[in-house]
């Protein structure tokens, strides 16, 4: 089957050539995936898709063009090559623009498992059904609103008129649970958990559904807080949504050239206190962002992003490499349907030294944030939301929920005077990492 | 006049070949073009074409789907049979069963959306250059922006729909967007400007307002203005909403809470029907039909299950009387359907999703309106924004411009609104005669996406203002 898809991949480079169109790169897949979803406490439906889909994209004097069609319909292949010709000739030139040189390709682990490519109807059904039963079970207060289980396999390949080509299989799972709890006129704040894994082995729908069914449940007794100035404990959750995603902005080649990112130039500089180091790795085995080669056929490594709190890289793709006069280290990603952007892979953090109960023990008043829904601007690093799902601490031991109750600062100047990390680190999706623990934040309360 | 009977021939061939309760099937052709410019580089531009088939199957009182990206007949007969063996599986993984479909007011015919400047008559080229210049404009405009973003989508859909109880359809849907960002610095803090627009239209629609340039240029001073704002303590206080955060909080807060399927799993709004939930100056509504003013992008005219359109209302004079439904839903509530089923792609299956909503204008003028406002703010401008099963909300907003004894003042960036929906609505004390829609640039997330706006008046009432 990759022979496949390789060869409809060689038969548009080559009609590509055909019509003057320059640098030519295709890149295909076909995936099939089953979902079952629940909604209201009870199981809602399933669905089986089969698809596919190409995306062409093409140089011509420099001048990008780029069309994707749904199939792999040698007629409609042939007319969405047209098209990205067509555009190209429209398109303002740009120097750094063109597709990268092909790389060795060196093969990553638990990318594929045998046992998720052999799951029906029936045991997808049965997944999300264990989900559902495991949230329900915790308390009769546990209103689940939906989730779903998915079992999806497939291919890729990508093949350019610069010798590039590569083709690998599949497969993963993805889990999401969402629910609030009802006890009489009392309902709390909706909350959900999700994640994913490419192996069956790494599976924890029925963990997440409990770990959601308490949270929901102790946030029934939510109370307003009186507004202060104190410590914050970011769960991997939040952490991601407030700390990585401006850090990930920021290394970002797009955002550093363009100028608008603050780490543009830190390099080699501290950019958050020495103990935190954050390294990217789209080789790690099984993870959710693993895979051989990135979306222009470069093959991924493992990068240091932060180390010690200095800043060691930033994810370029061909353009900004190009531009920055360096190499692509593999960060271009997306689907087939658009043209490649930059994004990371899975994303580690270094835990810490102290367990999460002990770094709650030090805390005189302040907040445990589950989950954070709010503004974070990346440029400037404000961010302001609210923390949702969230507990307040008081004399170093947890207390009861909060609610309407908004934290604000500054996420690089939080990073560089955070105080620890936890030594637990939690997975969710692609990324690894700890409980994150900061100072002197200000808590707003209702 | 149906233009293309012999495609919905194979579609009613396909639901019928399923022995189940009730199928319907949904071919859908979508073309989409996406051009973006940043800090004078061509991004993105991407011409995409979607198509493919949906089938759903009602069979012992559970629902199977399934999709195929093909018109092939053994592979639309495959994927009936599909969707009906999933339906039997599912079934028998549940402990209750469909009560079945409401009847409604079915579909049978063609829909065209009204179109000014058709999208296929511009070509790529203008669109492209369009783009191209809107950006350059704001670079050119002033030194301090170091980074401009301009952008243009379009998504032109064509719909087949069959179901074996009688409906069906035919529709043609034209739905452009345009958006401008600029970004200054000030040492280390950098600030946004965002417009953006997108109607129900063409071209012509899609610029009527304001041209490209124009939409460029009042993001680039908005960039500049926000740059010599301050940071706001944060509070309690008195604020104006502009339309955009009207539609906001209408959609997002109170319109997710009375979906019929967020009701049936006890959103805060199942236990409100018939109750005050707000002052007796709102009545919130969500319609298929552009009300007002014309080229709301959520507007539809028929939705994916073959149900025409009603304005619905969900607030009426300050009492809730209305959710938002599908046809199964409907037949639960034991109301008539109100064509809320949408979806997204072909291979997504309909739920519940809002359309156009908004709160009905009021009878202040806008002048008078800040006058008679000793102390708050103006707040302008929607970023993004978050809310809950328990109508609890986070919007983040560009510009907040203060009042002092009813004079505009200082302006504030970087704040937050936050609260119950209905509290704040329960304060509105004015609402404006003019109507805007103002939320059709972006999308609204269930799962799957859907095209929506919102809007209304400008509307004062007491929130919770985060800063800084």
């Amino acid at each position: 089957m990759d022979d496949d898809l390789l060869s409809i991949c060689g038969r548009v480079v080559k009609a590509g050539e055909g019509l003057g169109a320059g640098e030519v790169e295709v890149f295909v897949a076909s995936q099939s995936s089953i979902e079952a979803s629940f909604e209201n406490n009870e199981m809602k439906m399933a669905k089986r898709t089969v698809s596919s889909a190409a995306g062409i994209r093409v140089f011509r004097n420099r001048s990008l063009g780029f069309a994707s069609v749904n199939s792999l319909d040698p007629d409609r292949l042939q007319r969405a090559l047209k098209e990205a010709v067509a555009l190209s000739k429209n398109a303002p030139a740009d120097e750094n623009n063109g597709l990268p040189s092909p790389r060795p390709l060196r093969a990553v682990s638990g990318l594929y498992d045998d046992e998720i490519e052999g799951m029906g109807e029936e045991d997808v059904l049965g997944r999300a059904q264990s989900m559902l039963a495991s949230a329900s079970r915790v308390d009769p207060r546990v209103a689940v609103d939906g989730g779903r289980f998915e079992a999806a396999v497939g291919k890729k390949a990508i093949m350019s008129s610069l010798g590039v080509e590569g083709s690998e299989d599949f497969s993963a799972i993805y889990y999401d649970i969402g629910a609030h709890a009802v006890d009489g006129g009392n309902v709390s704040s909706i909350d959900y958990r999700f994640d994913g894994t490419r192996v069956m082995r790494e599976d924890d729908a029925e963990g997440i559904a409990v770990e959601l069914a308490n949270a929901s449940i102790e946030s029934l007794s939510a109370r307003k807080l009186e507004s202060h100035v104190g410590s914050v404990i970011f769960s991997p959750m939040a952490a991601i949504e407030v700390l990585l995603s401006p850090i990930l902005f920021s290394v970002d080649s797009n955002s550093v050239q363009k100028g608008i990112s603050r780490f543009r130039d830190k390099m080699g500089e501290t950019v958050a206190a020495d103990f935190i180091s954050v390294t990217d790795d789209g080789t790690f085995p099984a993870g959710l962002s693993s895979s051989t080669f990135d979306r222009e056929g470069v093959p991924h490594s493992q990068l240091k992003i932060v180390e010690d709190g200095k800043l060691r890289s930033f994810l370029y793709d061909a353009y900004t490499a190009r531009k920055g006069h360096v190499e692509s280290n593999g960060h271009a990603a997306g689907s087939p349907r658009s043209v490649p952007s930059i994004d990371a892979t899975n994303i580690f953090v270094k835990p810490g030294g102290k367990p999460l109960d002990d770094i709650i023990s030090a805390v005189k008043k302040g907040l445990l944030v589950q989950r954070f829904s709010g503004r974070v601007d990346p440029i400037s690093g404000d961010f302001s939301g609210v923390a949702k799902g969230s507990r307040s601490i008081e004399g170093g031991s947890l207390q009861g929920a909060v609610k309407e109750t908004l934290i604000s600062g500054n996420v690089y100047d939080v990073l560089t005077r955070m105080n620890c990390l936890s030594k637990e680190i939690k997975r969710v999706m692609d990324f690894q990492l700890p409980h994150f623990a900061v100072d002197d934040i200000s808590i707003t309360g209702g | 006049m149906l233009r293309d009977d012999r495609m919905l021939d194979e579609l009613r061939r396909a639901v019928e070949s399923a022995s189940c309760t009730y199928a319907d099937a949904r071919y859908q052709v979508r073309d989409l073009i996406s051009i973006s410019v940043g800090k004078g580089v061509l991004e993105e531009v991407n011409a995409s074409q979607t198509t493919g088939v949906g089938i759903r199957v009602l069979k012992n009182g559970s629902w199977g789907f399934a999709s195929v990206n093909s018109t092939k007949k053994e592979d639309l007969l495959q994927a009936a049979k599909s969707a009906e063996r999933i339906a039997e599986l599912t079934s028998r993984a549940r402990k209750t069963r469909s009560e079945g479909l409401a009847e409604a007011k079915l579909a049978k015919g063609s829909f065209r959306a009204q179109v000014r400047g058709p999208l296929e008559d511009v070509t790529t080229e203008e669109k492209m250059n369009t783009v191209v210049e809107a950006e350059k404009r704001m670079r050119a405009m002033d030194s301090r922006i170091v980074s401009a973003r301009c952008s243009y989508n379009e998504i032109i859909d064509r719909k087949y729909f069959v179901s074996t109880d009688g409906g069906y359809f035919e529709m043609y849907d034209s739905k452009p967007e345009f958006r401008t960002a600029a970004v200054c610095m000030s040492g280390d803090e950098a600030v946004a400007g965002i417009e953006a627009i997108g109607v129900t239209g063409g071209w012509k629609d899609l610029f009527s307002k304001r041209d490209s340039l124009s939409t460029a240029e009042s993001a680039v001073s908005k960039a500049v203005r926000l740059l010599e704002a301050s940071h706001l303590k944060g509070g309690r206080g008195t604020v104006i909403l502009d339309p955009s955060l009207v539609g906001l909080i209408s959609h997002e807060a109170i319109g997710h809470t009375v979906e019929a399927d967020f009701v049936k799993s006890g959103s805060v709004a199942s236990q409100m029907m018939g109750q005050r939930v707000a002052s007796e100056l709102v009545t919130l509504v969500d319609s298929g039909a552009s009300e007002y003013v014309s080229g709301a992008a959520g507007t539809l005219p028929v939705d994916d299950e073959g149900v025409l359109s009603r304005k619905i209302e969900i607030i009426r004079k300050g009492v809730m009387v209305g959710y938002l439904h599908d046809r199964e839903t409907a037949k639960t509530f034991n109301v008539e359907p109100t064509g809320n089923a949408r979806a997204f792609s072909y291979n997504d299956e309909p739920i519940i999703r809002m359309r156009n909503t908004y709160i009905e204008p009021g009878d202040w003028k806008m002048d008078e309106l800040i006058e008679d406002t000793k102390s708050g703010y103006l707040l302008t401008g929607a970023l993004n924004g978050e809310a809950d099963a328990n109508a609890e909300f986070m919007f983040a907003i560009q510009e907040a411009r203060e009042i002092n004894n009813g004079v505009l003042g200082k302006l504030f960036r970087g704040v937050t609104i936050s609260g119950s929906a209905f509290e704040a609505l329960s304060t509105v004390d004015a609402i404006t005669r003019e109507f805007q829609w103002d939320m059709g640039s972006g999308y609204c997330g269930k799962g799957q996406l859907a095209k929506v706006d919102g809007g209304g008046g400008y509307l004062r009432c007491r929130v919770l203002l985060g800063g800084r």
